[in-house]
Order: structure tokens, then sequence, then C-alpha cells
């Protein structure tokens, strides 16, 4: 009896704990808006404790010549316990369903002809897949985010608060040292972020920033910090940007749950300081993902969709200054779009034509589905971002441990070094699965320069 | 004088009812007709018997595997170019030959009555995506048979590579590698430098006009070396700049008017002009080059010939008459699709 009443109490507990919050789009959200508009592809609900919610479904247009993908749609919202989604699809039946990453493993059940269900119990970015391939036209994402904690108060003057609606802010809306930028959910900002010599700012929210009234290159990043210390970003969704989505230089700058968006080239994702964490944030951008150009970077627990260009982990074009000490781990690379024999286009990828030492960065447990392109690109050669020192500039140091990759690579991974002052070493391959296969012998799968690398190996 | 002449001329070109009473050479860029269709780069142009005869890196049908062959184009009027010999057919070559797969901007030079057929070269089994390679061959006309000197090996590494010759007929190589430019006396005899390469334009001499330097051309104009030089800046941003010197090994001077042209993105042309075999097929490259080449007409006057934006679509032939002085290039009609002269 004492059994039962547990029991009993426990669900309801879980019940209480139990909440959707969802939010509402701004206005200017509307069938003819060229940047954001309202699904016509897919309807997506949510259901919890016999509630059934539509959470509105936002979608993006593709704008560069060179994007494969016709749109981008998503859904995002908040929540606790476990939530059922509901995917309509609206302009065609459903022949095939998947939903990654892998490592959620989440179970789709086709409720009809265009009717699919799932059910989640944590917060995560999830693709919902209606085509196969490497290259789909119609995307869908869910942005299941945890419920928010500390919403500041929008009467504290350190608070600078975008309620739900549309705000058009410019293209240098300066943040001062110890406030907060809260976008609420149903916040739409159009415009840019920056501070300078600033110190302990926190955005965050579960608002949009939007770049879209920028052309690619014409302005600065979408949120750009000089000389910053102790930022946080979190929580908030950021589309459209000229430039890269963040870049901060300074040191201690810590992402979460960042979900980033863009379609041209020169829309990178993160690129910050030293003491840096990256930890549960979503990219789907056309140029590189992650900028691991700092010591003491932390990147953690993200899902990456690598548009054609740029590398999901760009190490270095013109690293100057010996850097080091830099982790990757549990990250699902769910799309790798990579389609071109460019110099910038794999998972991992350095092109260092600058004068630094870089060493000691390791990866590990990652997942690569949806590829036909190379993991691996890491040479020193100049490039004409770098400035080339003809005695200094090597890579050396890093380990790979654990990488499954789902797809036929078309191309070999090229490891090499330009010339003798410029070499490749010291690079350790262990649990590397390709397409099913343990790899054994690098020769399959790699180009390996044999004069100006050394130390290349790979174990079970 | 010349130059102001052809001013003149070119002024008066542009005067309709003059123009059609004159003898008018007429053409608009880009140029593709007779090249090929895939695109080309790196444009070189020489003239021979009242000729217009031409080179440059193509870029590769992806439908047609077994066409691997550098060709000479010839034209009288810039506008249509026909094929003129095949200058070096690669499929023939042994699949261990040093440059089996790739030739990068060819030139062809007239020395001393013989014709140097000079190529950046790579065999991309035995070193992908390694460095170019210089190449040489020779052949008593301009069509050819042409007879490579150095089959056995690059005679150094170079990424795109010419001749040219000083007042007292010594032959230099000279090229850009590493975003720097190197010079060498080269023997054409033995095919083998006389001397190891010198940095001639680098950072040290160019102090804050340097940036990675691509794509040299030195073309010898009355008593002066003219030098064309590409230079890349991030988020695109291409200048061509002009240097000038009274001997191949310099010192070269950085003239005041540079740059001659300036190249942004937004210029860049969009529109990709064939089928691939799959969506998206040309790969827009993620540093932009600019080769120019400065050339003397058939009638006198000269010309720079550059390719055109290969960023988002592929590159073709663009010719522009210029104004050479002793100090200046100056375009006439710069980035015009409509361009033309008046033959004098």
């Amino acid at each position: 009896m004492k059994k039962i009443l547990n029991l009993i109490l426990l669900g309801c507990l879980m019940q209480l704990q139990a909440q959707i919050i969802t939010y509402t789009p701004t206005e200017n959200i509307i069938d003819n808006n060229p940047y954001i508009h309202p699904s016509k592809h897919y309807k997506v609900s949510l259901l919890q404790n016999g509630d059934k919610i539509n959470d509105f479904t936002y979608c993006m247009k593709a704008q560069h010549n060179t994007n494969n993908s016709q749109n981008t749609a998503w859904s995002n919202f908040s929540f606790s316990g476990s939530v059922t989604v509901q995917v309509e699809r609206l302009q065609d039946t459903v022949d095939f369903v998947q939903v990654l990453p892998r490592s959620a493993n989440i179970q789709v059940k086709k409720e009809n002809s265009n009717l699919i269900s799932f059910t989640i119990d944590k917060p995560g970015h999830y693709s919902i897949e209606f085509e196969r391939g490497t290259v789909i036209d119609y995307p869908l994402l869910l942005f299941a985010n945890p419920l928010e904690k500390d919403i500041p108060d929008p009467a504290d003057p350190d608070v600078v608060y975008f309620k739900p609606g549309l705000h058009e802010i410019g293209d240098r809306f300066e943040i001062k040292s110890n406030q907060t930028v809260y976008l609420a959910g149903g916040a739409y900002v159009i415009g840019q972020f920056f501070a300078e010599n600033a110190k302990d700012i926190t955005i965050k929210g579960r608002g949009i920033l939007s770049g879209e009234v920028y052309q690619p290159r014409t302005h600065q990043h979408m949120i750009s910090m000089q000389n910053a210390e102790n930022i946080k970003v979190s929580g908030i969704t950021m589309i459209h940007s000229p430039r890269y989505m963040i870049a901060l230089r300074g040191k201690n700058h810590f992402f979460d749950n960042v979900k980033m968006m863009g379609w041209w080239f020169s829309t990178d994702g993160i690129s910050a300081g030293e003491h840096t964490v990256v930890e549960n944030c979503f990219f789907k951008v056309n140029d590189d993902a992650v900028k691991l150009y700092q010591s003491n970077t932390l990147v953690k627990n993200c899902v990456i969709w690598q548009l054609e260009n740029g590398a999901p982990f760009m190490i270095s074009w013109n690293g100057s200054s010996d850097f080091g000490g830099i982790e990757v781990r549990d990250i699902e690379i769910i799309r790798v779009e990579h389609h071109w024999d460019n110099e910038n286009l794999a998972v991992v990828c350095a092109v260092h034509g600058g004068e630094a030492n870089i060493s000691n960065i390791k990866f590990e447990n990652i997942v690569i589905d949806n590829s036909k392109w190379r993991i691996f690109h890491l040479v020193t050669r100049p490039n004409r971002w770098g400035r080339w020192n003809p005695k200094s500039g090597s890579l050396s140091n890093f380990e790979f441990k654990n990488f499954k990759y789902y797809g036929t690579p078309v191309i070999k991974n090229l490891i090499a070094g330009h010339d003798a002052q410029h070499p490749v070493f010291n690079m350790q391959f262990e649990n590397i699965e390709i397409a099913g296969r343990q790899l054994t012998d690098l020769k399959k799968h790699f180009i390996i320069d044999p004069r100006f690398t050394k130390h290349i190996t790979i174990s079970q | 004088m010349y130059s102001r002449i052809f001013i003149l001329c070119y002024l008066l070109a542009s005067i309709p009812n003059f123009a059609q009473e004159k003898n008018v050479l007429s053409w608009h860029n880009p140029i593709r007709e007779g090249l090929p269709k895939y695109g080309m780069k790196d444009f070189y142009i020489m003239v021979e018997d009242s000729t217009y005869f031409l080179l440059g890196t193509s870029y590769k049908d992806p439908y047609r595997f077994n066409n691997k062959a550098l060709r000479l184009y010839e034209s009288n009027n810039f506008q249509e170019w026909t094929v003129s010999s095949i200058l070096l057919d690669l499929e023939r070559l042994d699949s261990s030959s040093w440059y089996k797969h790739v030739i990068s901007a060819p030139e062809i030079h007239r020395i001393r009555n013989r014709y140097y057929l000079t190529f950046n070269g790579r065999n991309d089994s035995i070193n992908p995506y390694g460095k170019l390679g210089f190449g040489i061959a020779v052949a008593d006309k301009l069509k050819g048979p042409y007879r490579v000197l150095n089959t056995s090996k690059p005679l150094v590494e170079t990424n795109h590579a010419g001749l040219v010759t000083d007042p007292d007929n010594q032959t230099f190589l000279y090229y850009d590698m590493d975003g720097r430019i190197y010079m060498a006396p080269i023997n054409l005899e033995t095919a083998a430098l006389v001397e190891d390469p010198k940095e001639i334009l680098g950072p040290i001499n160019l102090k804050e006009n340097y940036k990675y330097l691509d794509a040299p051309n030195i073309t010898k104009v009355g008593e002066t070396y003219h030098l064309l030089v590409s230079q890349f800046f991030g988020g695109y941003r291409v200048l061509v700049n002009h240097l000038t010197a009274n001997h191949p090994m310099g010192p070269w001077v950085w003239e005041q008017s540079n740059p001659i042209y300036e190249w942004l993105e937004s210029e860049a042309d969009l529109k990709v002009k064939n089928r691939y075999p799959e969506a998206n097929g040309y790969a827009p490259p993620t540093q932009v080059i600019f080769s120019n080449t400065l050339f003397e007409g058939i009638s006198g006057g000269f010309f720079i010939a550059y390719h055109s934006s290969e960023k988002y679509s592929e590159p073709y032939l663009c010719i522009e008459p210029v104004i050479v002085e002793e100090h200046k290039i100056e375009p006439l009609n710069p980035k015009a699709i409509n361009q033309m002269i008046i033959i004098p």
C-alpha cells in the first residue's frame, strides 16, 4: 500500500514539474517576409499531460546561390518533464523519417500518412528529417530548451530587457560592464550587440537576434566584443548573420544553448578568447562553426549541421601566437554538406599559415553523420590571411579518439607539412570508425605527406 | 608620345560616327568564344605574325575526362579564338611524369629566335595537393613541337613563373612562392639555374605595402621593366599593383598610382555558367587571385589581359586597353563590358 502511495505521489510530482512554455511569434513573421516566415511545410504540436499545444514553426529562407537547402524551419520551446512532439508534414506524405542526433536514440512513430510523433524527456537540439542524404531541401529543427532560471527583473537598472515583440536596435548596440541583456521568448531583435573594455556581461533568454537587414560582410559580427572578460551568452537563437555570429576578444567566455543559423560565406559560429567553454550549442552555419584559436578552450555537447562551406572546427588560418590546451568532446555533427575540394572543407581543419606552434588539442567522442567528405585536413601552408614566417609554424600533439563516421567518404583526409620548418607531427588517431569499419591502416583514407610529417599513428 | 596618340584614338573611337568610318576593333568582356567552356585563368597573350596567341590555365570539363592537353589559341580580333595547336598532351605522358596532371599559368617567350614554353606542373598521384614546380620546353616554331627540357623533375618549386631578359641578354626565371617573388638567372641551353633564386619582393623591401603576392608578370616596355602583381585581402578585396625597375633584379619601385585595379566581392559575377555533375558543382575558391598580363597589340598600343572573378563563377578572359608610361599603367575603360580601340 505504501509503495502504491509513493508511486501516486511520484506521479503527481512529475505532473507538477512537467511544463511547456512556447513563444508567440512577432508580427513581422508573415508569409511575404523574405527572411523569416511561418513554415509552409511543417506544423509542430507538443503534447504533455493530455494537453496539446501548437508550437509556432519558423522558417528562414536560404540566402546564397550555393546554399543547398531551400530554407530551414524550426520550433522553439522550453520544457520540463517529458513531451511528445507531433510533426505534420503539410505538403507531402511521410515516406521516410529520422530524428538526429543519433545519440538521442529517438524512436519515431508514424501516426498516419503525414503525421509522426516522438517523445523526448531532456532538452536538446534535434533535426527531424523526412528526406535522405547529405543534402535535403526542407530541414526542420526542434530547439527543446530547459526551463529558464533567474529571469531578470525588467526594472533592474543593470538589465536591458527586450520584451516579446519586434525591436530594431541598429548595428552597434553597446552593452556596458555588469549589464544583463535579456531577450524574452517572443522577442525578435534586429541588430547587433557590441562591447569594448567590458566585463561581467550576460546575454540570455529565449528570443531571436537577427542580422537579416545586413548584406554579407558589410557589417560586423552579431555579437562583437573587444577586450571583454567574463562574458556569458545563453539560450537565444541567432539568425541571418552577415559575419560571425559571435566574435569575442578577451578571456573567460561561456556559451550555453545558443542556436545559430546563417547562410553566407563568412557566417562563422563562435570565435572567443582564452578560457572559453562552448556547450549545448547548435550550429547551422556556412563557415567555420567553432574557431579553436585560443588556449584552454573546451567545446562539448554541441550539435552541428555544417553547410557547404567552412569547417565545424577550424584550428588555424593565421595563428600568430603559440596556443593549445584545447578539448572538444561529445559532439554530434549531424550533417556535412561539403562537396568541393577546397582547403577549408573538413570536419577538423587547419590551413595553418601563421607562425604559431599549435599543440595539445584533443578530440573525443565525435559522431559525423550524413557526410561524404573528409574528416581531417591538417596542413601547414601559407595563405593570404596569414603572415607567413619562413622559419616558424607547426601543428603537433593532436589526439583524435572515438570518431564514428556514417557515410562513404569520396575524398581522402590530408595531413601535410609545408616544409621542414613547418612540420606536422605527433598526430594520434584512436578508434576511428568509418562506414562501420575500424580504421586500421591510415593509408586507406589518408594522404600523409612523407617529408614534413612524422609520428602519425592509428590504434584500436 | 605614343600613349597620347593612343588616348586620342581611343577617345575618337568612342564617337559613334567616327568609329563607324574608321577601322575599329571592338570586343565584349568577358570573352568566351572558342576558349574552354568551363573557364580559364592566368592568361598570357603574345603577338606573332600579326596574330594574337593565347594560353592559360584551363578548367577541366567534368564530362570530358580524357581531354588533358595544353592548347595554344589564336585570334585576330580578341573576341573569337580558335585552337592553334596542342603544346603538351598530358595523356601521352608516363604516369610518373612530374607534370602529369597539372599545367598551370603557362607562357611562351621568344628568346633569340627560339620559343620557350614555361609552366607550373604537378603529378597529383605522387604529389597530391603539393607545391607546383617549374617546367620549361623549347621549340623552333611557336606552335611547336615542344620538347620539355626538364623531364625528370621541376627546376624549382614555383607557383606562377615566367621569363624575362635583361639588357645584356641574360634571361631570368621569376616566380612567386609562399607570397614572395623570387628571381634567378637561367641558362636556357641547359635548362639550369645559374644561381640560387633570390627574393626580390617580400616583406623586407615592400614594408607596409607587403601583402601576400600572387601571379607576377613582367613586361619590358622601352627601357623599363613593368611588374604586375595581385594581392588578396580578407573579406574579398583584391588589389592589382604596379612596380617598375631598370633591371629584372631590381630595385623595384612601388608606383604611386597603385593600385591599377581594385576588385571587391560586390563586383563578382554570381552566376555559374555551366552544368555540373551535381548541384552547385562549381567550387568557389577561398582565396581569390587576379592574374594580369601586360602585352603589346598587333598595331601597337598596350593591353592588360586578366580573368574575371573566380569567386562565385567560372573565370573568363577580359582584355582592356591601357596607357603605359614610364611609371604608370592606366586602364582606359576599366571593368567595362564593351571595349574598343581604333587601329592606327
